[in-house]
């Protein structure tokens, strides 16, 4: 039924505001309420996948059962939102990925490592050391799940904003969930509560409020040509004067913003620092949406004839190895694996828009497709690596974690998952980062091959980067105080394997999945006339 | 605070409540509606709170507990008209029985019992502003430590 | 020549960035990003300007030319939107300042 568009979004909404209240009477009826909020929708989005590869392109009307249905006079002013193969695939995607992300958050939320007095006094006693680590991390524990109820709303919240990404086909709709989005982020990153967390979430919240300032500018500007909100009417109408492109440069801008690419990435480490691990898998998986809404836009709104794609190549390539340069020069583990974060996304802008750039021929729609699967390999690769990293500052309360040694003679498991991750992440055979970079090397090859050299350097420097951070955590002789280490929940082992058995999945059988999942994305994201025609018949 | 100051906002703590109301509730006919009404209410606590100080304590419980009680009336009359039409539906429009006088387009002097779904809607969102932005005044304002 | 309104919108937004650059104090970057926010909704609600026309409403209305009711919908929700963040962000600075005090 058509309804599901607007149920995946009300649903998460609607338990996001029970919240509070169920949390006030029992822990555990809250944390249960939410998974059974996140499981509803993950199988009520597997309905509306099936539901649009029968039947193409859903739009679904706010209000009333046709989107001409209308006052007196005059134009539908009706918020619409339209799911189609990309969409809906994504949101199946992002909601499986949101689920486990709850699930490890159940009994790790990552990140002790601001908080630890004990390590700098050499003279307490072991015994001493244990016991004062033990009261410390009951009176974490005490202060953390005082907050609890307020992180499950935050992360519903963001979940919603997220959908709403996903399914909007109004320019005002995506202002406004693109609000909802910073809010639920900044209060995720002021959740530890101390002064740089707060620091943090300042700084985030001050830049996304200019950058939402500047989206709602270039609604107003595309607005006050057309009198239209709606993207399907714009697309119609569009003639490329140069209000259109300013247009085009202030949204762009506010969307880059949140996506990180290379002018606007200087929010991500410190966000990523501060923010428990599962919130920065859905705060990656929320750049990603962004992305998408970009993409969308400047296909179908703006078409494909227009100077934008060589900017966003150029965009792209500098944040690949913006990401990789200024990752050698840190400390912190989330940080570096932020800088991560920044290039691999490179890789996916760099894949779709030389296929922006080289359209209507056979490589540019393979570079379209390589773009589309590297975000599922994207959120794999990089969310296993915070993963673990929320494991490892989890069982060992450290501040700079260069001080652990020869973790993978106490957990080996852990070790050969962060390896895996790490091969993955840089593009090795048998795992998924492979099959969607060689998409993207091939096809952009035939635009520059200038482009595919630099892919190829920004992988081997990602793979120095992480072996480096291997070998000093992993490998060498275990430090004394391994012996102190938390032991690791067993749910956390199975969430952390279900990623990797999904890596190598993909990776095995690259051919298949992007038959089945990516190539109807990606052709219903080139076909615009498809997208007009669905709202206006 | 000087007892001046003290009688005189208890005193015109009323009328501005009244007045809040006033505007969440003809909210579909003059200028106004939810947030704005709900501000007004919400400027009441700031008042208390800053004529008061630390002799009265305003309970957080209750504004939490209205702030939800609000967000879940908004949304159970947003998803009431779904399965017979689409989300959001105003469903209780033409129907007159409880809000929902039919009015021919155009200047009329302004009737309270027509608009349908909209009138509660404007209630929800004025009690749950109301109530939101006076506990954001409370945790502001508050004396106790860095917690 | 552009009319005047939209050269104060440019001038307010330049100045609200100007403050969310160059100054320290947070609540004055707080006050910058409530500027740009002032700025912005006075371009879109001057998009939906009729010359000669009346408050969009019609209870008791002049007459029936009337100014643009979408704009002033938009800059609703943004004014709340704009509402939400600066509540946040003065939340966070009293708590950095209170972070500060302690020591």
């Amino acid at each position: 039924m058509i309804h599901l568009i607007i149920l995946i979004i009300a649903i998460p909404l609607f338990s996001a505001f029970l919240l509070p209240l169920i949390g006030k009477l029992n822990e555990k009826l809250m944390k249960f309420w939410v998974g059974l909020t996140l499981l509803l929708t993950s199988f009520l989005s597997i309905f509306l996948y099936k539901l649009i590869l029968e039947k193409g392109i859903l739009a679904y009307s706010v209000g009333a059962k046709f989107p001409s249905l209308t006052a007196p006079q005059g134009f539908p002013v009706r918020i619409i939102l339209i799911g189609d193969a990309l969409s809906g695939f994504l949101a199946l995607f992002f909601l499986f990925i949101a689920f486990l992300a709850f699930l490890f958050s159940l009994k790790i939320l990552g990140g002790y490592h601001f908080l630890d007095p004990v390590r700098g006094q050499n003279t307490l006693a072991k015994a001493q050391k244990k016991q004062a680590l033990l009261e410390i991390s009951k009176s974490l524990t005490r202060q953390i799940s005082n907050g609890v109820d307020k992180f499950y709303t935050l992360y519903l919240l963001l979940l919603v904003g997220i959908l709403g990404f996903l399914f909007t086909a109004d320019l005002f709709t995506l202002f406004v969930f693109y609000e909802i989005n910073s809010i639920a982020t900044a209060g995720l990153i002021a959740f530890f509560r101390n002064k740089e967390c707060f620091k943090s979430a300042f700084h985030y919240l001050v830049v996304f409020a200019v950058g939402s300032l500047f989206l709602l500018f270039g609604v107003g500007l595309l607005y006050s040509e057309y009198g239209f909100l709606n993207m399907a009417i714009i697309a119609s109408k569009i003639h490329f004067s140069f209000l259109d492109k300013v247009a085009l440069s202030f949204i762009a801008s506010g969307l880059l913003l949140k996506a990180g690419i290379f002018p606007f990435y200087f929010w991500k480490p410190e966000a990523y620092n501060a923010s428990p691990v599962p919130a920065i898998i859905l705060s990656i998986v929320s750049s990603l949406s962004a992305l998408y809404v970009l993409f969308r836009i400047s296909f179908d709104v703006f078409g494909l004839n227009i100077v934008f794609g060589e900017i966003l190549v150029l965009f792209s390539v500098i944040s690949i190895f913006a990401g990789v340069f200024l990752a050698l020069r840190e400390n912190n583990l989330k940080r570096i694996l932020a800088y991560l974060a920044i290039s691999e996304l490179g890789y996916v802008v760099l894949g779709v828009s030389s296929g922006f750039l080289m359209s209507n021929t056979e490589p540019g729609l393979k570079a379209i497709e390589g773009g589309l699967f590297h975000i599922i390999n994207d959120i794999l690769d990089v969310g296993l690596l915070f993963l673990i990293a929320g494991v490892i500052l989890y069982i060992s309360r450290v501040r700079n974690v260069f001080e652990i040694r020869g973790l993978a003679h106490k957990h080996p498991i852990l070790a050969g998952f962060f390896l895996f991750g790490v091969l993955a992440i840089s593009g090795m055979p048998p795992l998924n980062g492979f099959a969607s970079k060689i998409m993207i090397y091939e096809s952009v090859f035939h635009l520059s091959p200038v482009l595919t050299i630099m892919g190829i350097l920004g992988s081997i420097l990602v793979l120095a980067v992480l072996v480096k951070i291997f070998t000093s955590i992993f490998l060498g002789a275990p430090s004394e105080e391994n012996q102190d280490y938390q032991p690791i929940p067993k749910v956390v082992i199975a969430i952390v394997s279900i990623f990797v058995i999904l890596m190598f999945l993909i990776g095995l059988f690259p051919k298949q999945f992007v038959t089945s999942f990516i190539s109807p994305a990606a052709k219903a994201l080139i076909s615009q006339q498809n997208y007009i025609n669905s709202v206006i018949y | 605070m000087s007892k001046i100051v003290k009688i005189v906002s208890l005193i015109i703590l009323n009328p501005i409540i009244i007045f809040g109301l006033y505007i969440i509730s003809h909210g579909h006919l003059t200028p106004g509606g939810g947030f704005q009404g709900g501000v007004i209410v919400a400027s009441v606590a700031i008042l208390i709170l800053v004529v008061f100080g630390n002799d009265i304590n305003l309970s957080k419980n209750l504004f939490s507990l209205f702030e939800s009680l609000g967000l879940i009336f908004f949304i159970i009359l947003a998803f009431l008209g779904t399965f017979k039409n689409t989300f959001f539906y105003n469903f209780l429009a033409n129907k007159f029985w409880f809000l929902g006088k039919t009015i021919h387009f155009g200047i009329n002097q302004g009737f309270l019992n027509s608009g349908g779904v909209i009138p509660l809607m404007n209630l929800a969102v004025g009690i749950e502003v109301a109530s939101a932005l006076s506990l954001i005044a409370v945790l502001i304002m508050s004396k106790k430590k860095y917690d | 020549m552009i009319s005047f309104i939209f050269l104060v919108t440019i001038f307010l937004i330049i100045i609200g960035i100007s403050g969310v650059m160059f100054k320290k104090n947070l609540i004055k970057i707080v006050m910058s990003v409530n500027i740009i926010g002032a700025g912005v909704n006075l371009f879109l609600i001057a998009l939906g300007y009729r010359s000669g026309g009346v408050v969009p409403i019609f209870t008791n209305a002049p007459g029936l030319n009337m100014v643009s009711p979408t704009p002033q919908a938009l800059i609703l929700t943004s004014i709340v939107i704009n509402l939400a963040i600066t509540a946040l962000l003065l939340s966070l600075a009293v708590l950095i300042y209170k972070g500060n005090k302690e020591k």
